[in-house]
């Protein structure tokens, strides 16, 4: 059965008399089951650091379950079964194949898209489609937002990023399309109300039925214009109207699905805008993930703790420098030790992440043993800008996954082949993702 | 076709001029080109140029080296050289400055260098020819952050910044005017059709005043009392309490007709009770024989409210002796709310409604209002003339909400917000006849025009008097008056925003976080006061139509009494700004404590980052970005002998290494200038108690000292800056990246204007022209697009 808008603005117009929830419910739980049934509560969350790693103090020495903890990772002692770190894993894409500097823009750009990024300020922008995309169009029937995009930097506002490539491939790392980042909402406050608030219960159904009705009409008109103008455009221009039909769809989706919005608002108080301490600001990210995961708002989200390039200083660390300039410590102890700590800070509000998400029940799991999380960076060794053995954990027990081993994976293993890996679990029939065709063993 | 054609009709010697002036402005010092050398002789060109490349650049822009990210090995023939003329160009600048080669290499005798440029320059021409004005590609552009608001403020008089809650807009060639990085992502447009709806209910507001009359009887109420003749009564002290719910917040007028009962020796008295709190006290003079009504007025939020009115002088005296001296009580009619008395703002297309009449009531009426301030409307947010079909489709919003039983205002709010998330509004669309043909070019008719020009200048739609002028089709007979007009106009103030905030980097400001120990005199105050100096500084070179030299030399700026003490300048008591005279140290854009600020790290001032900035905002020149691995200052060279280096010395040993000394050469003198002004811009002579070195040379052996100094180097270079300054509003304006072909129309404009460089001239120059007035389509060439991805792709 096809539900189509019509469908559901009448169902709209009895929304309370009838029973049809039930009746729009079931379309949505058959297409679910079309899915890899064992996987069909599976979410995923990719978490980008920027500027790498300092990598002495995060890879282990030995492999196995009974590696040691180097100082980075030890902050994670606790949630040691709760994670695996994967060691060995290039980013090719990332580098310069030709088109010189500008690292930190393409470590961001194909961290997720596994996908050289096209050198322009700002005309024929390209990269690829991001694995959280790839994923979220497979899960998105079952959930009201197909993914939430969380970053902490805004966009840079004037100048160049990066070495000639466009502040979109050094802000974002989820892509909708390969010409299209998705932008991402750095306010815990617009977050959580776009993720909870629901003004519309306010309403009575009448009014509801109206204003779905009025909506759906300008959608649907807004969708005519657009067609039209596009006849008539250029390639670049039709280009961008194919961008807005898209969002246009995805809102009329999103309006369709308010439905599934989850009638109690969450324990969590409406959040600030954006906290001064950075750490708050994590937190509350991470909460938000968290919030969104439990009730299943969404099952795919990113989060870029940090623009690539970012230049933040940590005061409240201790370091008063920025972060990329002093990613490029030249051999500096003192440099790297700052760094490290840098570092140690990322992993340790990953950590209580972690612990939040096993305190989460549902059901007689924690939501933790419902979600895989890949969390790293698209740089290895911030001084020498490169691409290869980077730092990458993966942590949850979705899919059943067993962790707690640090594995090496030999020579040129892509961390494309764990994407694939993750698609596999959501019932993703691709051949290819980025340059991997295979994926990758986990255990 | 059409571009031939316009090149035809253009008499011969004005490109030939033209040419000549574009020669004459890479020349510099080596001056135009004699009459012989416009015949090019192949030849003996073509390896003259092609040996000099080999002899004096390939042993380090070669394929293995690549210095500077540069390599040169693979052009073997001029067809390869023209095919790649802007980078080639960059050669040329290069060379021309004496920059390169690199003194400690093997200098090329005068006579080769020479020929060299001469040969360039030729075969650079040939790479032009044809393009002249090429107005090239511009993507559709969608409003940006900035330009929402704008307009949104334009088009409704509404000032609350509805964009605020939008994503960033990503940045492409420096600008958020870029429309191939403007997405539109879900998120955005989510964030549209909210902010369309929040802005319909703001410009047409409902039930515009609200008129409740509740019977005192009827209401709840505290205290004894009971009701005789409609009057109700409060025999002991209480009120009675009504609960309206207010939809349109303001100033309104609570109404109570009452008198008393008077006995002992005061009055009785009636409070206003507001949500609980007692608010005002009136005298209840009035007896029965002639009751009054009372008139509180207070402000009220959106929402439910309490309000009450209560009798608080309760008096009982049964052993007075006159019968009628011993009760005093409270008799009350009604409570009457009207109001607001005094709305928020009415919004323009309230305005507009109003303008024809009072508000209407009957549907009849009601329609043809609606038809004519939607006409009226979408024609202003389209911002062009629409047509039967559109109409109809806005006016078919209103219908259907009329026909659903809903209000006049919910009618134009459901049109309103159709408008705002119409691609026709979000957008700017350009249509061609030819949209995939690289060489239709065609000048943009009136309404297209002067939408450019005023998001241009404006961030927002065209006023009035363009539209109308478009719609006359008389806008281009009047182009120059118009761009004047509009620079005139208090809105370019907009412009001038934007662009230096992007140009100028002065956003960047937003995000500097100076340490707050080394540098505590910092806070959010001096941080604006920062940015507005220079931003005024800006608009007043405009305004006064200056020199845009005057961004190096000024002898004038502007202070408030936060800056003046920043810059240890007389106190200023008020809290205005004021233009005063420069101190001797400190003037032009470089002596401005914002971009001083803006250039510095968290902890100290960064010569590298100030030199960066020169070459990149003022003089056009961007430096390559650093070498991965090399950027960083040595942490050895931190002491030598055991003593602490200054951070000169530091840099100078970093310069040792060649593949640093080769941009570094010509950063870091530049910055090195101005370090006796410190992370924040302030005066600091001294440094640890030594005087601070501020002399430099430049890699063509010039030598400066102090900002006065770099001031006579960057006035040695001033066509490059007002050619960067040309260039980077060209890109503002028009979206785009900057073209080779672009130099041929800002070198005749720079020419035109040399030696004053008045600015506001040059800008009107720079928009009348056809690069700015025509567009053209869009190569059809989806293939090359395809190759490319297939070599990086998967």
């Amino acid at each position: 059965m096809n539900i189509t808008r019509r469908h559901v603005l009448k169902g709209f117009g009895a929304a309370l008399a009838l029973p049809f929830m039930e009746s729009l419910a079931r379309p949505f739980e058959l297409k679910m089951a079309e899915a890899a049934s064992a996987a069909s509560d599976l979410r995923l969350l990719f978490v980008f650091v920027p500027n790498g790693m300092h990598m002495p103090a995060w890879t282990p020495l030995k492999e196995g379950s009974d590696y040691v903890m180097p100082q980075t990772l030890a902050v994670l002692k606790d949630h040691r079964q709760d994670f695996s770190v994967l060691s060995g894993l290039d980013l090719d894409a990332a580098r310069a194949h030709g088109d010189g500097p500008g690292d930190h823009a393409r470590a961001s750009a194909a961290f997720l898209t596994g996908m050289h990024p096209r050198k322009t300020g700002g005309a024929k922008i390209k990269a690829g489609i991001s694995v959280d995309q790839v994923a979220a169009k497979l899960v998105a029937s079952s959930t009201q937002l197909p993914s939430l995009e969380l970053g902490l930097e805004r966009s840079r506002m004037s100048g160049s990023c990066d070495s000639g490539y466009s502040c979109a491939y050094s802000s974002n790392i989820s892509w909708r399309s390969s010409s299209s980042a998705n932008a991402k909402e750095i306010s815990p406050r617009r977050v959580f109300n776009r993720l909870f608030s629901n003004p519309e219960q306010r309403l009575s159904p009448k009014q509801r039925a109206r204003r779905s009705r009025t909506r759906s009409s300008i959608l649907d008109a807004v969708k005519e214009d657009a067609r039209s103008l596009s006849k008539k455009l250029g390639r670049s221009d039709k280009q961008k109207m194919e961008e807005y039909l898209d969002s246009v769809r995805e809102l009329e989706k999103r309006i369709q699905k308010s439905r599934l919005k989850p009638e109690k608002r969450p324990e969590l108080k409406t959040p600030r805008n954006i906290p001064k301490d950075m750490g708050q600001h994590i937190d509350l990210m991470y909460d938000l993930v968290r919030l969104a995961f439990q009730t299943k708002v969404t099952r795919v989200a990113t989060f870029m703790a940090g623009n690539a390039g970012s230049n933040r200083s940590y005061r409240f660390l201790g370091v008063r420098e920025g972060h990329h300039r002093l990613s490029h410590h030249g051999g500096d102890s003192k440099k790297q030790e700052k760094i490290a700590r840098i570092n140690r800070f990322h992993v340790e509000r990953f950590g209580r992440f972690l612990k939040t998400m096993k305190d989460t029940k549902i059901g007689d799991k924690s939501l933790l043993d419902k979600t895989l999380i890949v969390f790293g960076s698209g740089i290895g060794d911030g001084n020498r800008h490169n691409h290869t053995k980077l730092p990458i954990l993966l942590a949850g027990h979705g899919a059943g996954l067993k962790s707690g081993h640090h594995l090496r994976y030999k020579k040129g293993s892509s961390v494309c082949q764990l994407y694939v890996t993750l698609l596999r679990h959501l019932g993703w029939r691709g051949q290819r993702f980025g340059d991997a065709s295979r994926g990758l063993k986990l255990v | 076709m059409i571009l031939l054609k316009t090149f035809m009709k253009t008499p011969k010697n004005l490109i030939l001029s033209a040419l000549a002036l574009l020669m004459i402005a890479v020349t510099g010092p080596f001056l135009a080109l004699r009459a012989q050398d416009q015949k090019p002789h192949k030849a003996s060109n073509e390896a003259q140029v092609l040996t000099f490349v080999k002899d004096h650049c390939l042993a380090c822009h070669n394929a293995q080296d690549r210095l500077g990210e540069l390599d040169l090995s693979a052009f073997k023939s001029k067809a390869q050289v023209v095919a790649k003329a802007g980078l080639w160009l960059r050669v040329l600048e290069r060379v021309e400055a004496g920059d390169m080669p690199p003194e400690d290499s093997q200098r090329p005798n005068k006579a080769h260098s020479q020929a060299f440029l001469k040969g360039l320059r030729l075969w650079l021409r040939e790479a032009h020819k044809g393009h002249a004005q090429d107005p090239g590609r511009v993507t559709v552009r969608r409003l940006n952050r900035a330009e929402y608001n704008y307009s949104i403020e334009d088009l409704l008089g509404l000032d609350h910044k509805p964009a605020k809650d939008f994503p960033d807009d990503d940045v492409g060639y420096g600008f958020d005017t870029v429309g191939d990085v403007l997405s539109i992502p879900p998120l955005l447009l989510e964030r549209y059709f909210e902010a369309a709806e929040t802005i319909a209910r703001k410009a047409v507001r409902d039930h515009r005043r609200l008129k409740i009359r509740w019977q005192a009887e009827e209401l709840p109420r505290t205290g004894r009392g009971n009701a005789r003749d409609g009057w109700a009564w409060l025999s002991t002290n209480g009120q009675f309490t009504a609960r309206p719910l207010i939809q349109w917040p303001g100033q309104y007028h609570l109404r109570v007709r009452a008198f008393a009962q008077q006995a002992g020796r005061a009055k009785a008295r009636m409070a206003l009770r507001h949500n609980g709190d007692r608010r005002a006290y009136k005298t209840v003079a009035a007896e029965r024989s002639q009751p009054k009504t009372y008139t509180f007025t207070l402000t009220l939020t959106r929402g439910r409210h309490e309000l009450g009115a209560e009798f608080t002088n309760d008096y009982w005296n049964p052993k007075a002796k006159n019968r009628k001296d011993r009760d005093r009580n409270l008799a009350i009619d009604w409570l009457e709310l009207e109001g607001p008395i005094k709305p928020t703002r009415d919004s323009l297309l309230e305005r507009q409604i109003l303008s024809h009449g009072p508000w209407p009531e009957d549907r009849k009426d009601a329609d043809q209002r609606a038809q004519v301030v939607l006409r009226w409307l979408t024609r202003r947010a389209f911002r062009r003339p629409i047509t039967d079909s559109e109409f109809k489709q806005v006016y078919g919003f209103y219908r259907r909400t009329r026909d659903g039983q809903e209000s006049f205002a919910k009618g134009l709010q459901n049109a309103l917000t159709y408008i705002l998330v119409s691609p026709h509004f979000l957008f700017r669309p350009e249509l061609d006849e030819q949209p995939n043909n690289d060489k239709a070019v065609r000048p943009l008719n009136d309404h297209e025009l002067a939408t450019r020009l005023s998001y241009g200048l404006w961030c927002s739609l065209p006023d009035k008097q363009l539209s109308d002028l478009a719609d006359s089709g008389q806008l281009r007979n009047q182009l120059t008056q118009q761009i004047r007009r509009m620079l005139d106009d208090p809105r370019s103030t907009r412009f001038m925003e934007q662009f230096t905030g992007q140009w100028l980097q002065l956003r960047r400001l937003q995000i500097a976080s100076p340490d707050p120990d080394l540098f505590p005199s910092f806070n959010e105050e001096l941080r604006q006061s920062m940015r507005i100096e220079t931003e005024k500084f800006f608009e007043t070179i405009v305004r006064e139509n200056r020199s845009a030299l005057d961004l190096i030399n000024a002898r004038f700026t502007f202070v408030n009494s936060t800056l003046a003490k920043h810059y240890g300048l007389r106190p200023i008591k008020d809290s205005r700004w004021h233009r005063v005279r420069a101190p001797k140290h400190r003037g032009g854009l470089l002596g401005h404590a914002s971009i001083l600020t803006l250039t510095s790290n968290p902890t100290r001032t960064s010569p590298v980052k100030r030199g960066k900035w020169l070459l990149e905002a003022l003089l056009d020149d961007p430096p390559p970005p650093p070498l991965p691995g090399t950027d960083s200052l040595s942490p050895k060279s931190e002491k030598k002998d055991g003593r602490l280096l200054s951070v000169r010395e530091r840099f100078e040993l970093h310069r040792q290494d060649k593949a640093c000394a080769v941009c570094h050469d010509r950063l870091d003198p530049l910055g090195f200038a101005l370090e006796r002004f410190d992370g924040l811009g302030a005066w600091r002579p001294k440094l640890r108690n030594k005087a601070i070195d501020v002399s430099g040379r430049l890699p063509n052996g010039d030598r400066f000292v102090g900002l006065t100094g770099l001031q006579n180097v960057l006035n040695k270079k001033s066509k490059n800056i007002v050619r960067g300054l040309l260039r980077q509003c060209l890109v503002y304006f028009l979206g785009r990246g900057s073209m080779a072909s672009d130099r041929l129309l800002i070198d005749a404009i720079v020419e035109r204007h040399a030696p004053h460089y008045r600015l506001r001239d040059l800008l009107v120059d720079l928009l009348k022209s056809d690069v700015v007035t025509k567009r053209r389509g869009q190569a059809a060439g989806p293939k090359k697009a395809e190759k490319n991805t297939k070599k990086k792709g998967q």
